[in-house]
């Protein structure tokens, strides 16, 4: 048979086995929402409790999360990265990405009742932009420092206006909850007690720093996709845990109390990874992954060849296996690879071989001193200093390997906000920085030469017009090809003037009993779906 | 007693001035911008200082350093302790939900040390020098050289993995309760019962004991009645610091039993430089702890009828 011709018997094979797959999806779709119900209980780090439930506020993945249990989004990013209409309709950019014009879905309404329409996105949206609010992120995301206004065209429809293009905008609005607006002028300061959406789930409570529990939306008829079923959930509540001790968040599964965990620690896979009663799935981080980034500023990284030397004295594989079992993700450039436009060139950009670092740093005037076997240049040793948050057993991996090549690396564990004010200061030879997003703008924010300033990333504070200029482009430019172009040959440079040591990352692991069915992962490794979950009881 | 009890609570003002002007000076001495603290989420995107300053005009961090002071102070003595910067919620509300939880397991806690340490102490002294004083401070020694979070974890892994008796996360039920107030309880436990010990040793051997024996007085009597009670004057003096500890220090077990507290409260505003909450939850635990330091006065001149206070 031709690919092209049909015959009546292929085509009835294909007719059948098409209404067999509608048949069984359907069955499948009846056997669930027979099961439906159950309640779910997720047991988390204490340390990933928001800190405010609005994520219009908070700055932390793990509170648009939760969000997302409460309100659809704008735009959908799928599991398979995509960007799909969810509550608007659509969307188009004109004036060269200034405006973004967004038809509405019609005939939707918040779990308050009141209807959501172009007045409410426009109300969210600059509740968002508002100083008042003082949203910590989101903010940036919608692009605050070009915002200018948000129109209503009719009232299903709704345009954003900027004086400048806000290429990744698609990204904010996937994870921008939108809330009623009745609700937040009721509530006031305390609205994120009371959130209300118009998503599968309503919130019941929020006992700060013990648990969230949302319940389910009967009233929900949302259409999300890629989902096996629309309208209201299956589950009947979600619960949510928060665990404050590492040890006790991996032995919480077998003690009943949870059914779920999300963010299972590295050390607990092992516990239920051979056990057939539970499942484990791991989420992939999209952004730098656990990088450390080179202070040019001040020798002796200010030299190109000191920070070639250090890129190949050491090497992930290695890394990851002795360190970590080989289950962290390795990382050989400035983005993981499940990163929109990661460069793959990266992985071989950078192999290991001592040899040539000795060389380069021969070189560079550092000769060895063998009664200390550490390199000097004017009685100076090569001593550098690496400032981490955590995981400090990658720093001290580190320091073994280029004691190899006669570098002496001190490590030093600091808490966040003095690792912010070191980074500032330029107190630092390698410095720990990992920004997570999907869309590789990360790479603007780090290393762009005049992001070297209170409330910006660019901490190696290197300067170079072409990588400065090539970065700037992203910021302007809404054409993808012409992005994917831009944010590879900034990774090709980044890559080349050495001015990172990537090493891993760690996955996001989720442990579940067998009970929990219809799990499924966002297209980040932090992000999931709770629409399709069930639990047998 | 009245007069006493008043001037001991006129003390608290100035105490409570001190604590705080040296808490706000420390803190904002420190390095570090609570604005750029809250701005640094974990998912990039750069701030603009326009931005920066936008934000910290509107929660009043431009000013100076003195109307700061006066206006939290103001606002303090009506009560309102401002608002949290991290957590974006009223100050009053964070430290009250976190302080009744604290509370609640110090009193726990507590119970749980008197209810060990008391009547192994007493077991220990009355049995000086047998195998039951030797069990008894054994197991006093373990409690005062066991780490908090050690215990902790070992109770979690025995009592609520393997045998499922208990849950490991405190929450909200009574019984979530049990092992984190008996983990802080163990510990000052190991205390309290070698100084009763002690205390005991001491008072059985002084004059009136004697006489009260030659009287004809049964031996549990003189124990009960004049010994012990003259024995527990330093451990009350010792279970009030231990309770004042706990209220600011149950922060590993907190932690461990995922307990919201004070304790880690203060530790997250500390972190996140969140000036408003910090100086909240440090106000409350200074007035707790001098508090709980007149109750303990007031319980000595119970104990003991010999202490009279004008």
């Amino acid at each position: 048979m031709s690919e092209r011709g049909t015959t009546r018997r292929a085509f009835l094979l294909r007719s059948s086995a098409a209404l067999a797959g509608a048949w069984g999806a359907r069955l499948l779709r009846a056997d669930r929402v027979g099961a439906a119900g159950g309640n779910l209980t997720i047991a988390m780090a204490a340390d990933a409790e928001p800190a405010s439930l609005d994520g219009q506020v908070d700055p932390y993945v793990s509170a648009w999360l939760l969000n997302s249990f409460v309100t659809d989004p704008l735009v959908l990013l799928t599991s398979s990265r995509k960007y799909v209409p969810m509550l608007a309709a659509g969307w188009s950019a004109s004036a060269g990405g200034r405006i973004w014009t967004l038809p509405l879905r019609r005939g939707v309404t918040f779990q308050d009742g009141t209807p959501f329409d172009a007045e409410a996105v426009k109300f969210n949206i600059d509740r968002v932009m508002s100083p008042d609010t003082h949203s910590a992120l989101m903010a940036n995301y919608l692009g605050v420092k070009n915002f200018l206004k948000t129109e209503i065209v009719d009232r299903q429809t709704v345009r954003i206006i900027y004086s400048s293009p806000v290429p990744a905008l698609l990204y904010g609005l996937s994870i921008c909850p939108l809330w009623s607006p009745a609700a937040v002028k009721q509530f006031g300061p305390s609205f994120q007690q009371h959130l209300v959406g118009e998503g599968a789930f309503k919130l019941a409570e929020w006992v700060r720093g013990d648990h969230v529990r949302f319940v389910r939306n009967p009233a929900y008829r949302g259409a999300r996709p890629w989902q096996e079923h629309d309208g209201p959930a299956y589950l009947d509540s979600i619960t949510i845990r928060f665990v404050g001790e590492a040890g006790v968040l991996g032995q919480i599964l077998k003690t009943g109390e949870a059914n779920l965990v999300a963010g299972l620690p590295a050390q607990a896979v092992g516990t239920y990874a051979n056990n057939p009663a539970y499942t484990i799935i791991a989420g992939y981080q999209p952004g730098n992954g656990m990088m450390f980034v080179m202070n040019t500023g001040r020798p002796p990284l200010d030299d190109l060849r000191v920070r070639r030397a250090l890129r190949y004295a050491y090497d992930q594989d290695t890394m990851n296996q002795t360190l970590y079992n080989g289950s962290y993700v390795v990382v050989k450039g400035p983005l993981t690879k499940y990163t929109l436009y990661y460069w793959k060139g990266a992985e071989s950009a950078y192999r290991l071989d001592p040899a040539r670092a000795r060389r380069l740093l021969e070189e560079a005037g550092w000769k060895l001193n063998p009664r200390t076997g550490i390199r000097e240049r004017d009685g100076k040793p090569l001593a550098l200093t690496i400032v981490m948050l955590h995981h400090k057993e990658i720093g001290e991996y580190l320091a073994a390997q280029f004691r190899a090549i006669g570098v002496d690396l001190r490590v030093e564990v600091v808490p966040g906000p003095v690792q912010l004010q070191r980074a500032q200061s330029g107190e630092f030879d390698l410095m720990y920085e990992r920004l997570r997003s999907y869309e590789p703008d990360v790479l603007f924010d780090e290393f762009y030469s005049k992001n070297y300033r209170p409330g910006g990333w660019a901490w190696t504070r290197f300067q170079n017009a072409t990588l400065d200029k090539v970065l700037l482009e992203t910021q302007s430019t809404t054409d993808q090809t012409r992005r994917q172009a831009l944010f590879t040959e900034a990774q090709q440079l980044v890559t080349e003037h050495a001015l990172c040591l990537p090493t891993l990352d760690d996955p996001q692991y989720y442990a579940m009993t067998k009970k929990v069915h219809g799990f499924r992962l966002g297209a980040i490794g932090s992000w999931y779906f709770v629409n399709d979950i069930s639990v047998e009881t | 007693m009245a007069t006493y009890i008043g001037q001991r609570v006129a003390v608290l003002i100035p105490v409570v001035i001190l604590v705080f002007s040296v808490v706000f000076a420390i803190m904002h001495a420190l390095p570090g911008d609570p604005v750029q603290l809250m701005l640094a989420g974990a998912e990039a995107g750069v701030t603009t200082p326009e931005r920066i300053a936008q934000l910290r005009r509107s929660m009043g961090l431009d000013e100076p350093l003195y109307a700061q002071y006066l206006r939290f102070a103001g606002h303090a003595l009506r009560g309102d302790l401002g608002q949290s910067i991290r957590f974006q919620s009223p100050v009053n509300q964070l430290v009250a939900g976190a302080a009744v939880q604290t509370f609640e397991l110090s009193l726990a806690g507590m119970a749980a040390a008197l209810l060990i340490g008391i009547p192994l102490g007493i077991m220990a002294g009355l049995y000086e020098n047998t195998w039951l004083d030797s069990g008894a401070m054994l197991l006093a020694l373990l409690g005062v050289s066991m780490p908090l979070f050690w215990l902790g974890l070992l109770l979690i892994l025995l009592v609520a993995v393997h045998l499922q008796w208990l849950p490991a996360i405190s929450g909200q039920q009574l019984r979530g309760i049990v092992l984190p107030a008996f983990t802080l309880g163990f510990v000052s436990a190991g205390l309290i019962s070698r100084l009763m010990r002690a205390s005991l040793i001491e008072a059985l051997r002084h004059d009136y004991v004697r006489t009260a024996l030659a009287k004809g007085l049964r031996r549990r009597v003189v124990t009960t009645k004049h010994a012990l009670r003259n024995a527990l004057i330093p451990v009350i003096t010792v279970a009030g610091l231990q309770f004042g500890g706990m209220l600011s220090g149950a922060v590993i077990t907190e932690t461990v039993f995922s307990r919201p507290g004070l304790g880690s409260l203060i530790v997250k505003a500390i972190l996140w430089h969140d000036y408003p909450l910090i100086q909240g939850a440090v106000l409350l635990t200074s007035v707790s702890y001098v508090l709980v330091n007149l109750v303990i006065d007031v319980l000595y001149a119970w104990v003991d009828p010999r202490i009279k206070y004008a």
